[in-house]
């Protein structure tokens, strides 16, 4: 135990530590935190503001799905007569002339007539700030999104759907998944779990590879394997790896969750992720909250997987020229490899799902395991191969 | 002459490993894109996608390369030999002059075996004066790379910590553009150049911000890089 500690003492040097801390202030700075600050904006944008304020009324009255019974009590097609309605009559007391300028007498010719318009008229009725259809237009897309959507999908969706070889997807899809969830807030938190995998492994690489090369390059090695008890203080560095590279991440997926967490999406936790209002298609149907753990999951098993291939490289390395270039081009593969599996897991529209040709379910998932296997059995190989191994 | 034949052979064979995955992940690219596109925007696939493409690639294998050559004597532990004596520490400049030649050899290979890749898969309508145009540039651009690492290799002696401050340089300097994307002059910078090859001669961030931007950046590296040498003259091993 002594020596795992004091291995843990020269892996948590100051220099690297600096350097990892340095690092992630970075990082979070101008990568995850634009990420965060962009879902704010969007969030208090007046257009987008509308959408939320929908689902936060729908998921108050109705819960975390919506059946049709209940869309008829919400009473779309009432609320969409109402608004248009509202236009007629705007249309019918106007008294700028606008509207009768271009012969416009009901809400329904206002978009024929707008092909036609000057770009300061056509701010004036339908796209500026202040204009007079302009929030109204808004609303009335939104709930005839909704209703169109409800009855029938996206045909985005559906293309997606029918070029999908499972008949387990083929069936989800059939089924009434009416859950009350925007398409981009499960996109986003993939996006925003992907670029954590991207900090995750710099940071497991960088603590991890210079460990064992120093030894090397110092030729400490030579006096540790002299004894038989030095000969196995490889396994024990290769614990004080695993578990720092995986404390580590811990620690910056909790952090970077928490940070997520001010967003305010917890409303969404018990809902399933395959939404009618979606344009990719998810495999399962998880809920969101499920979802996040996921991807809270697979920064944790890509850094330390990373940390396995980062030590084994750097076992093999005498001196650090060897080693980075060794180790940085693992660490860009880690990268990409983590990027394309993270975001939009468990959707069509993940890169591993379209690598493997659309015919192996959730490979994502699957790939995140066999690098941890081989990770293990590459060390549980060179750890057997250095009792014996001559010097 | 000698000098430099030696430095060529420290790390004459080192990248070829690299420059063929990439060479490979370009072939893949490649097919890809011509999957996935007719022949009349081939044009935007090669110089939006395909082109930044491998200039990045060669960016990596170039910026490795020169902090292997760089940092070659500080991890062979052959430092207090070679510059113990004044001709030792001309070395430096024979390294230079060895990362540039081999960047060239490996670039010229990644670019042609990849480029011969695109126009077999993706075929040959394409403009060829832009073509001529982009394509010294991304040279150029490279050979700033190679300046910069070049700077930071010689003051900081750990090729290993070199190599993290350059990439990490980089990387950081790659999300300050992101996001500013309306400030046009933190495109002048080497990364700022890269990040934004796809939009060369095109007007978007400015009249000819690349060649401003490749002779701003050439002029301070260059002083840069003189400076660490002369800095390099003096030190206490």
């Amino acid at each position: 135990m002594r020596v795992f500690l004091y291995e843990l003492k020269k892996l948590w040097n100051l220099k690297t530590t600096t350097a990892i801390l340095a690092f992630f202030g970075l990082y979070f700075g101008l990568f995850l935190m634009s990420e965060i600050k962009e879902v704010e904006q969007y969030k208090s944008d007046p257009d987008s503001k509308m959408n939320f304020e929908l689902y936060e009324e729908l998921l108050g009255r109705y819960g975390t799905v919506i059946d049709r019974d209940e869309i008829i009590d919400f009473g779309i097609d009432e609320k969409i007569q109402g608004l248009i309605d509202r236009a007629d009559s705007i249309i019918e007391n106007d008294k700028s002339g606008i509207f009768a300028k271009y012969g416009i007498q009901k809400y329904e010719e206002v978009f024929d007539a707008t092909l036609d318009m000057p770009w300061e008229d056509y701010e004036a009725i339908v796209s500026g700030r202040n204009s007079y259809f302009r929030d109204l237009s808004l609303e009335l897309s939104l709930l005839r999104d909704i209703k169109q959507r409800y009855d029938t999908n996206d045909p985005h969706l559906n293309s997606h759907i029918s070029e999908t070889s499972f008949v387990y997807a083929r069936e989800l899809a059939a089924r009434e998944n009416r859950s009350v969830m925007p398409y981009y807030i499960p996109e986003q938190l993939s996006v925003y779990s992907a670029m954590l995998t991207i900090l995750c492994v710099i940071c497991s690489v960088l603590l991890v590879s210079p460990f064992v090369a120093t030894d090397r390059t110092r030729k400490v090695y030579l006096l540790q394997y002299s004894s038989s008890y030095g000969r196995k203080i490889l396994g024990t560095q290769f614990a004080a790896v695993i578990a720092s590279a995986f404390v580590l991440s811990l620690v910056l997926t909790a952090f970077c969750g928490a940070m997520y967490a001010t967003l305010n999406m917890q409303m969404f936790w018990d809902v399933s992720i395959i939404s009618f209002w979606g344009v990719s298609f998810y495999m399962f149907g998880v809920t969101y909250g499920q979802y996040a753990l996921l991807l809270a999951v697979m920064p944790i098993v890509f850094s330390v997987a990373a940390a396995c291939a980062g030590f084994v490289l750097s076992r093999f390395s005498d001196n650090y020229a060897k080693l980075f270039i060794k180790v940085v081009p693992l660490g860009l593969i880690g990268i990409i490899v983590g990027y394309a599996a993270i975001s939009n897991a468990l959707s069509n529209e993940n890169t591993v799902f379209v690598l493997f040709g659309r015919c192996l379910l959730a490979p994502e998932v699957i790939l995140c395991g066999l690098l941890i296997i081989f990770g293990v059995t590459a060390i549980t190989l060179v750890l057997r191969r250095e009792r014996r191994v001559d010097i | 002459m000698v000098l430099l034949r030696l430095e060529i052979k420290k790390a004459a064979n080192k990248m070829w490993p690299l420059v063929f995955a990439c060479f490979c992940l370009n072939i893949l690219g490649a097919g890809s894109i011509s999957r996935s596109i007719d022949s009349e925007i081939t044009l935007s696939s090669l110089f939006g996608r395909y082109l930044p493409n491998i200039t990045l690639e060669c960016v990596i294998i170039t910026l490795l390369l020169t902090h292997f050559i760089i940092g070659y004597e500080h991890s062979y532990h052959t430092e207090n030999l070679v510059y113990s004596a004044k001709v030792g520490r001309k070395c430096l400049l024979y390294k230079l002059a060895a990362a540039v030649c081999l960047t060239f050899v490996y670039s010229i290979t990644l670019f042609s075996a990849s480029l011969a890749a695109y126009f077999i898969k993706g075929g040959v309508n394409n403009d060829w004066l832009l073509f001529a145009k982009v394509l010294p540039l991304s040279f150029a651009l490279i050979l700033l790379f190679v300046l910069f690492a070049f700077t930071v290799g010689t003051l900081i002696r750990n090729p290993w910590a070199a190599t993290i401050i350059t990439i990490s340089v980089n990387v950081l300097w790659l999300g300050i553009v992101m996001n500013s994307p309306d400030i046009h002059k933190l495109r002048l910078p080497p990364m700022g150049l890269l990040v934004s090859q796809k939009s060369w001669f095109t007007n978007i961030h400015g009249t000819n911000f690349e060649l401003l931007g490749l002779a701003f950046s050439g002029v301070i590296l260059t002083i840069l890089c003189y400076s660490a040498y002369l800095i390099f003259r003096r030190r206490e091993i």
